[in-house]
């Protein structure tokens, strides 16, 4: 069966977009939901005939594209399928398989239902790109694609859900909803752009050292190629800036808590479990590359270590249930950067996979509670949902444990992996790593207690889940438990089964840390989390929970937001206006050089006066002064 | 004689035959005459491009003059004349529909048309400088005719800018042909006898001068936005004048052969100028708030882009300016036409209307679509314009090609910041109810769009039109 084609994978999506973008009167209710729906599950079963045929990597050309881009050849559209984007594309299919048929519920009641699963299509389609692409540009065609599909859909809601209201004051509130949602998906766009264009600047300069922009031809020359190690510094840490814009890492971070106002599956798929991703992935990708820059690679790990603290610090004081998990979902990305930064690319990757299934989870779980209390999202107006909602409080528990790093859900294994990598290569990010952990487990511990446990403080009646909305639920609950048995370490009597998959995409770092080491870090780390969960237990206990440590400067999330309007923001608002003033001064100085070169004209125009008397007089004088210029002539040649 | 050797004469005057043949049609068959005259234009196009391009037609038009009437379509040029006529039908086909008793709007686009598709195919310098001229003509009196009030101005300037540049131009052509001691005007001439020295260097400069004002490229571009302004609300005049920016081209097919030196010893001053232009415009672009100057500003912003592809002399880099020279008509055109379909229902041009997409979602739709071609989203044909402008450049110069990539995130902010306050957000209570688009509105913005997208996939019949011409350009600097 490996003769299905890879350019099916995002056809298909892509195909279910086109139809449900041009034909929507063509599937009215809920058809054209169950026809995406089944179009990315097709992918799905694709992919994983594909994963279970794999053999060596296929490479499968499709046409000319991009002139000169290749070794001394055009470089042509094509795709590419080893270990690791396998993977990638499993991940996507299957959880934008079950977040598809969750919206399906979820999206139900929305007046442009069809609309939004042309979005998911698309983006689904635009994510297979990227992880299928053989070469940079490809990748950034999804690259980008994912981050217009992003843009759409953080927008979805772009007029407000009330504007139809005859409310004043609902009215009112819709349309400031209305503007903070178009705001939130152009400052999305746009930070985005800026992690774009250091992604382009680094295959400007790939290009200019190795003279192609295909991956596996780079990965080739990169080997022999004599070039100078700055350059390749650079360039990775250009790529480094890409991936930093679209994993919402430092300084770029700021447009991911704000892409919350997307519609809640929106969160879970796109700004959890699959775009913002692609930053470990395209370090992943390039690991041939950073592997020769050492330098570019501590970046590209304090980057991640510095961004898990901040979303870590962030999400502490949040109150609205789904930012806290955005924060979370930008300090878990920081892990996963760490990881790849140190070389740890299995260590990475496998945290990507557990954190794409938990993180999911714990988004759609935020949306089943959302849509119980009726677009509630207050965490200090929830509280004791367990008892009206016990499906999704089990769900929930699997999701908090497995984020907290209790053993065995997944998060302990995929955690565990990239802090003994820390620890071998890097004590101060190790101890950053473990702190990341406390803090992880307590604000996760706090999301739980404030949702699920007290006195319930809402208004209105929750009710559970449909069935719908269950079992993407049970089944990512499922694979947050168990997916970390996918890897389990040799200490622990396991055979790295994962480890050894991926190790044939990705170059594996032998472990060199002995196992009574490798213990005591295990039961730090699971300190850390149960402590963690402790410390949110008795807070909860104290009623002290609704606002949480660092009060303020938390809430604000370090004020990062409010410093970058203050610098590049209004600044840049400024200067057009500054510029735009300037443009029309130049343009009056043009034209008043061309004013003063036509006034003496106007002089001659007094000349002609229209008045018989005055030609006569010009003509008498202009016919004496003719006469006296011989005459003058004559005298002064003496003859 | 064949008849292909007489195609893309053909397509050269068939417009203009339309022109004058509306002149005497009765009123009720305008629209469709002046649609079909374009129509065969295109497919007259369209059938040289089946052949492969055309060859080189000369013909000696004023022998004591030396000057011939040279004419080819091939490569470059024939991916120009074809996106022109494709959009002057366009503009046919919206005028028809927009303007009440189109009759002279009709006549003038397709004089126009003559005029911009003559200057593709000249390959004598003389019968450029012809066409050059004659296409400011129809330019000027669309602006004259339909324009608003402060058009006389706009016109002034316009027509002071042009001519100037063009004068200038005539003594460098006159100049050329004379210091070179070639027998005619005709390229295939001149190149056998180029100027050397300091003189190629200062006939470079009168050449560009013209150039310059028809990229437009900064300072010379302040005649750009008031004729945007100014002209007809339907943006019908805009899509012809933005298919009349030929600077690029003109310095591509006749600059570079003809100053070989000259280039590349100006090439880091001009590529300056160029990245420069390309984010001064689009960080004013982004401070707009009449639609038709933003999309003044967007535009002169992609000839800074061309202007960088063209003077980095870089074969990828000129590949990609000619790229986007051709396609960005397209966007760029099709963007003017869905502001005035916008005026149209709202009466505006302010980009604040606000929530229109909530009740006209086909127009938003097409919009936004349009935009993410015109900031050269990949998969859009913009795209591999622009990314393959700025990898050339940073071959060549790599901080310019930094300043001109920040243009990528300047044109994100412009172009979204105005769609959103048009198009998004709520719509005010008691504003008028927007009707979405109707009968011929979706071809006008769909045919653009999906030419747009399908030369940003599969690029391989214009790269190989492409390709082949550029090259045989840059073989005129001796291996660089």
């Amino acid at each position: 069966m490996d003769s299905l084609p890879l350019y099916l994978l995002p056809l298909l999506p892509l195909l279910g977009f086109a139809v449900l973008m041009t034909l929507p009167r063509l599937l009215p209710g809920k058809t054209g939901g169950w026809l995406a729906t089944g179009l990315v599950g097709a992918a799905f079963a694709l992919a994983v005939l594909r994963y279970l045929n794999q053999g060596a990597p296929a490479h499968e050309v499709l046409w000319t594209w991009l002139p000169n881009m290749a070794l001394n050849a055009n470089l042509s559209v094509g795709f590419w399928l080893d270990q690791l984007s396998a993977l990638m594309a499993l991940i996507i299919t299957g959880v934008g398989f079950l977040i598809h048929l969750y919206s399906i519920s979820y999206m139900g009641h929305d007046p442009k239902f069809t609309r939004f699963f042309a979005f998911l299509n698309f983006f689904v389609a635009m994510m297979l790109i990227l992880v299928l692409a053989d070469s940079y540009p490809l990748m950034f065609v999804g690259w980008e694609g994912v981050g217009m599909a992003s843009y759409l859909l953080i927008g979805f809601w772009f007029s407000g859900r009330g504007s139809g209201s005859s409310d004043a004051q609902e009215r009112a509130a819709s349309d400031a909803e209305a503007v903070s949602n178009s705001n939130a998906a152009r400052k999305a766009f746009i930070m985005n752009r800026v992690g774009d264009l250091g992604f382009m600047l680094g295959m400007f300069l790939l290009f200019k050292l190795y003279g192609t922009l295909s991956i596996p031809e780079l990965a080739e020359r990169v080997e022999g190629a004599q070039v100078a190690q700055a350059g390749i510094e650079l360039a990775c840490l250009f790529l480094l800036v890409g991936a930093v814009g679209k994993s919402g890492q430092l300084p770029l971070t700021t447009w991911l808590p704000d892409a919350m106002a997307g519609p809640t599956p929106v969160s879970a798929l796109i700004h959890a479990a699959t775009m913002v991703t692609a930053g470990v992935y395209l370090v992943a990708r390039s690991h041939f590359l950073y592997d020769l820059a050492p330098n570019a690679s501590t970046w590209v790990a304090w980057v991640g270590g510095l961004t898990a603290l901040y979303g870590a610090l962030s999400a502490l004081n949040q109150s609205d249930i789904k930012k806290i998990l955005a924060y979370s979902t930008v300090s878990q990305l920081g892990y996963m950067f760490m990881a790849v930064g140190l070389h740890a690319y299995s260590a990475g990757v496998f945290h990507l996979l557990t954190h794409a299934f938990f993180k999911a989870l714990l988004f759609l779980a935020a949306g089943a509670v959302i849509h119980a209390l009726h677009d509630e999202q207050d965490v200090r107006r929830m509280g004791g949902l367990h008892q009206f909602m016990p499906f999704t409080h089990l769900v929930s528990v699997a999701g908090v444990l497995a984020i907290a790093g209790i053993p065995v859900w997944s998060g302990f294994f995929s955690k565990d992996a990239i802090l003994a990598a820390a620890y071998e290569q890097n004590l101060a990010l190790y101890l950053i790593g473990l702190g990341v952990a406390l803090l992880t487990a307590f604000y996760m511990g706090r999301w739980y207690f404030l949702v699920w446990r007290g006195a319930y403080r809402g208004h209105g009646q929750p009710h559970e889940a449909d069935t719908l909305t269950k079992i993407p639920l049970g089944i990512l609950a499922a694979l947050a438990t168990l997916a970390g048995f996918l890897n389990i370490p040799t200490f622990l009597g396991g055979g790295h089964a994962f480890d050894t998959y991926l190790g044939r995409a990705v170059p594996l770092h032998a472990h060199e840390i002995a196992a009574s080491t490798e213990w005591r870090l295990t039961v730090l780390a699971v300190l850390a989390g149960v402590l963690g969960l402790g410390w949110a237990f008795l807070a909860h206990r104290r009623n002290a929970l609704a606002s949480g440590p660092l009060g303020e400067l938390s809430r604000n999330s370090l004020y990062l937001d409010a410093l970058y309007d203050g610098v590049v923001g209004h600044p840049s608002r400024a200067v057009a206006g500054g510029l735009d003033t300037l443009d029309r001064a130049t343009d009056d100085a043009l034209s008043a050089v061309g004013r003063n070169a036509s006034a003496p004209g106007g002089l001659f125009t007094l000349w002609q006066s229209g008045f018989v008397r005055a030609y006569a007089v010009s003509m008498l004088l202009g016919t004496a002064g003719i006469i006296g210029y011989w005459a003058l002539k004559t005298i002064g040649s003496g003859t | 004689m064949t008849f292909t050797d007489w195609l893309p004469t053909l397509m050269i005057f068939l417009p203009l035959a339309g022109s004058l043949l509306l002149l005497v049609t009765p009123k009720r068959f305008r629209d469709e005459v002046a649609g079909f005259m374009a129509a065969l234009t295109l497919g007259a196009g369209l059938a040289i491009w089946r052949g492969g391009g055309s060859e080189l037609f000369r013909w000696d038009w004023i022998p004591p003059l030396g000057i011939t009437y040279s004419v080819q379509l091939g490569g470059v040029s024939l991916a120009l004349a074809l996106v022109t006529a494709l959009m002057s039908f366009i503009a046919i086909l919206y005028a028809a529909r927009r303007i009440p008793n189109p009759g002279p709007m009709l006549s003038l686009i397709l004089a126009m048309e003559t005029g911009l598709i003559g200057i593709f195919a000249a390959q004598d310098l003389m019968l450029f400088y012809v066409f050059f001229e004659d296409a400011l003509i129809p330019a000027l009196l669309m602006l004259a005719i339909y324009g608003k009030s402060g058009r006389m101005a706009a016109l002034v300037k316009f027509a002071a800018y042009t001519l100037f540049g063009s004068l200038l131009m005539l003594v460098s052509i006159i100049g050329v042909r004379y210091i070179g001691g070639s027998p005619t005007f005709a390229m295939t001439d001149l190149k056998q006898n180029l100027v050397q020295g300091p003189a190629q260097t200062w006939l470079y400069l009168g050449f560009l001068a013209a150039m310059a004002v028809k990229l437009p490229l900064w300072p010379l571009h302040a005649w750009l936005p008031d004729f945007h302004e100014q002209n007809h609300d339907s943006g019908i005049p805009d899509v012809m004048g933005t298919l009349y920016k030929v600077g690029g081209y003109g310095l591509f097919t006749f600059a570079i052969p003809l100053f070989p030196d000259a280039s590349l010893e100006l090439r880091p001053i001009l590529m300056g100028l160029a990245a420069f232009t390309a984010l001064y415009a689009a960080w004013i672009a982004f401070g707009q708030t009449d639609w038709k100057r933003l999309l003044a500003y967007a535009g002169l912003s992609h000839m800074g882009f061309v202007a960088l592809g063209v003077f980095s002399l870089n074969e990828t880099a000129v590949i990609g300016a000619m790229y986007l020279l051709a396609f960005q008509n397209l966007y760029t055109g099709a963007l003017f036409l869905s502001v005035g379909m916008l005026q149209e229902r709202t009466g505006s041009l302010d980009t604040r209307v606000g929530g229109v997409m909530t009740q006209a979602g086909a127009l938003g739709g097409l919009t936004m679509a349009l935009w993410f071609a015109s900031i050269a989203v990949p998969g859009m044909a913009g795209f591999i314009g622009e990314f393959s402008i700025l990898l050339g450049a940073y071959q060549v110069f790599p901080w310019l090609a930094f300043i001109a990539g920040i243009t990528t995130i300047a044109a994100a902010a412009y172009a979204l910041s105005a769609f959103q306050t048009t198009f998004w957000q709520a719509r005010p209570a008691g504003g008028l109810r927007v009707p979405d688009l109707v009968h011929t509105e979706w071809l006008i913005l769909g045919l653009p769009l999906a030419v747009a997208v399908l030369f940003g996939v599969y690029s391989a019949p214009a790269l190989n039109l492409m390709q082949p011409a550029v090259r045989a350009v840059l073989t005129a600097l001796g291996g660089n």
